[in-house]
């Protein structure tokens, strides 16, 4: 039973830290309706850059916003390859994700960083007589918590808005004199500042970087946003998309223990979280096409019977 | 307010799809001239509309806003000088927000976007003030979604605001040309409201020769990318749809007008 609610506390916890970079992925999938594909290598960056200062002796907090600048660094690259170069959204994605991997191994110098007895984030927990597993949920809470804070304020104004608009309707957003380019570069920097963010935070919390750490990544930020939508329905406003998208990433995270824990390979998680993106994504159709027919079923019978 | 000067494009350049859209245009709109632009399918109405709003860049020739060179300026920067309504009802707002957000939005055209709040308590007041005298009920959706709006609505709302800020040129491509009979005169009688009462510079393109007639002070009938007929004044009041069916088979050199100008 132990061995169960330690599995289901790991699996809350690195919902919880990973939701960041699903909130990342929903900036530009979402709300600028662009694939950025930046993910796997600017969250594989942030891991980087925030172990190679802990293993210099750096201080965990100024790890984890060095990391958040340098993915913001990556995702402004995105936005210029999008903006500048005219280069379509897949590809700019994919040529910041493939230079990256090679930036990444340039700033660990090697492809795997253990953290051994370097500080990190949790380490307050011990004194406190936490386990690392509860510090760091603590911890992630309180971090995922500022971030839906700042999040829900940066679109609501001016700028936000602009940027909201821009992935509803381009043509508009020009007319009323807002430069869609600015507001593309702006997206895609912000949203890859908050992917590395979230793989600085997992960096210090698995106690290691790995230069394939990011594979697959976008992934599990799009399970994520798609599992949020099916519970908490495709509507509602602003900040309760938000927190659906940091459950989804919590329900995926636990549906993946569940899984593990009857005894799947780890070596099939990849296509696990394939099927469940899949599945999520029909899910939507097949509810709202089988609530039209049922409808048009019961309202016939009615028109029949009156006839 | 708007002056064009020996403004031409073609499209295609060097290809066997090469098409001269506008050749030459000389064209000069005064403070709070109201022109109606009528024209056959290709004559290049809408392309006159897209160079003055700089969708595309200009082959030669010079835009002016207010005595202001453009010709060079984005779209985005020109915008802030320039109200635009289309005649696709989906391309004037943004769907997935609210009529408010879209209204904020639109009544900060030209000023840069900062990281104030997008939308303050005393603009929701006067939006809701705004949208009362159209009587379409608006002003009790405030916070509704665009996207939940019927097309003429939708019109109704690219209107207030491609004017909310007052432009110094606005442009009306067919703007009520998708919408039915009944909700298109609404939205024909609401922007002759509004452009007389802010005296506004307008360019309007229209396909109901009897509309080009009725409204604004000036008419211009293009044809292959000329500018063939300007009429303004008293000579425009006189005019008839028979009249204009005649000028154009005089400038055109058609023998009679084609079906294509007659239906749009």
């Amino acid at each position: 039973m132990d061995l169960w609610i330690n599995a289901m506390q790991g699996a809350v916890n690195q919902g919880i830290l990973w939701s960041i970079m699903a909130l990342g992925v929903y900036i530009t999938f979402r709300l600028l309706d662009i694939a950025d594909l930046t993910v796997d290598g600017s969250f594989a960056t942030g891991g980087a850059v925030c172990a190679v200062i802990l293993v210099n002796g750096g201080d965990p907090i100024v790890a984890i916003l060095v990391s958040t600048l340098a993915g913001c660094l990556a995702g402004w690259v995105t936005g210029f390859l999008l903006t500048k170069c005219h280069i379509p959204a897949i590809l700019a994605g994919i040529l910041s994700q493939i230079g990256l991997y090679s930036i990444n191994l340039r700033i660990m110098g090697k492809s795997n960083i253990p953290l051994l007895s370097t500080k990190s984030l949790y380490d307050w927990g011990y004194s406190a007589g936490l386990k690392t597993t509860q510090a760091s949920m603590i911890v992630g809470l309180l971090i995922t918590v500022m971030i839906i804070a700042i999040l829900y304020w940066f679109f609501g104004t001016e700028l936000g808005s602009a940027i909201r608009a821009t992935g509803n309707n381009e043509q508009m957003v020009r007319a009323v004199g807002v430069n869609t380019n600015f507001t593309k570069l702006v997206g895609t920097t912000l949203s890859n500042g908050l992917i590395a963010l979230s793989g600085a935070l997992i960096t210090q919390q698995q106690g290691f970087a790995d230069v394939k750490m990011g594979i697959g990544a976008i992934v599990i930020g799009l399970a994520s946003i798609v599992i949020g939508e099916v519970v908490f329905g495709n509507h509602g406003n602003f900040l309760v998309r938000l927190i659906a998208i940091v459950t989804g990433s919590i329900i995926y995270r636990l549906i993946i223990a569940l899984v593990l824990q009857a005894g799947l390979s780890t070596d099939d998680l990849k296509l696990l979280t394939a099927i469940v993106v899949g599945v999520a994504l029909t899910i939507p159709h097949i509810l709202s096409n089988r609530k039209q027919v049922a409808l048009y079923k019961k309202l016939t019978k009615e028109v029949d019977e009156n006839a | 307010m708007l002056k064009i000067k020996n403004v031409s494009k073609t499209f295609n350049i060097g290809t066997i799809n090469e098409k001269k859209a506008l050749k030459n245009i000389n064209l000069e709109l005064n403070d709070g001239d109201f022109v109606t632009i009528i024209g056959g399918n290709g004559a290049g109405k809408s392309t006159l509309m897209n160079m003055i709003a700089g969708v595309y860049p200009i082959d030669c020739g010079h835009i002016l806003i207010d005595s202001k060179e453009v010709s060079l300026d984005s779209e985005y920067k020109r915008a802030s000088m320039i109200g635009r309504v289309f005649q696709d009802p989906m391309l004037g707002t943004a769907s997935a927000m609210s009529i408010q957000e879209n209204l904020a939005m639109a009544s900060r055209r030209g000023k840069s976007r900062t990281l104030r709040w997008g939308i303050t308590k005393k603009e929701r007041k006067e939006f809701k003030e705004l949208l009362k005298p159209l009587g379409l009920g608006l002003e009790n959706r405030l916070t509704s979604k665009v996207g939940l709006l019927s097309g003429g609505q939708r019109q109704a709302l690219t209107l207030l605001m491609a004017t909310v800020k007052k432009p110094k040129v606005l442009l009306l491509d067919e703007h009520t040309a998708a919408l039915d009979p009944a909700t298109s005169a609404k939205v024909l009688m609401l922007t002759n409201e509004i452009v007389t009462k802010q005296h506004l510079t307008t360019m309007m393109v229209t396909h109901d020769m009897q509309e080009a007639i009725d409204v604004g002070n000036r008419l211009i009938m293009m044809y292959d990318g000329q500018i063939i007929y300007d009429v303004r004044g008293e000579e425009k009041k006189q005019l008839t749809v028979p009249d204009l069916l005649k000028k154009f088979e005089e400038a055109s050199g058609s023998e009679f007008v084609n079906d294509r100008m007659l239906l749009g």
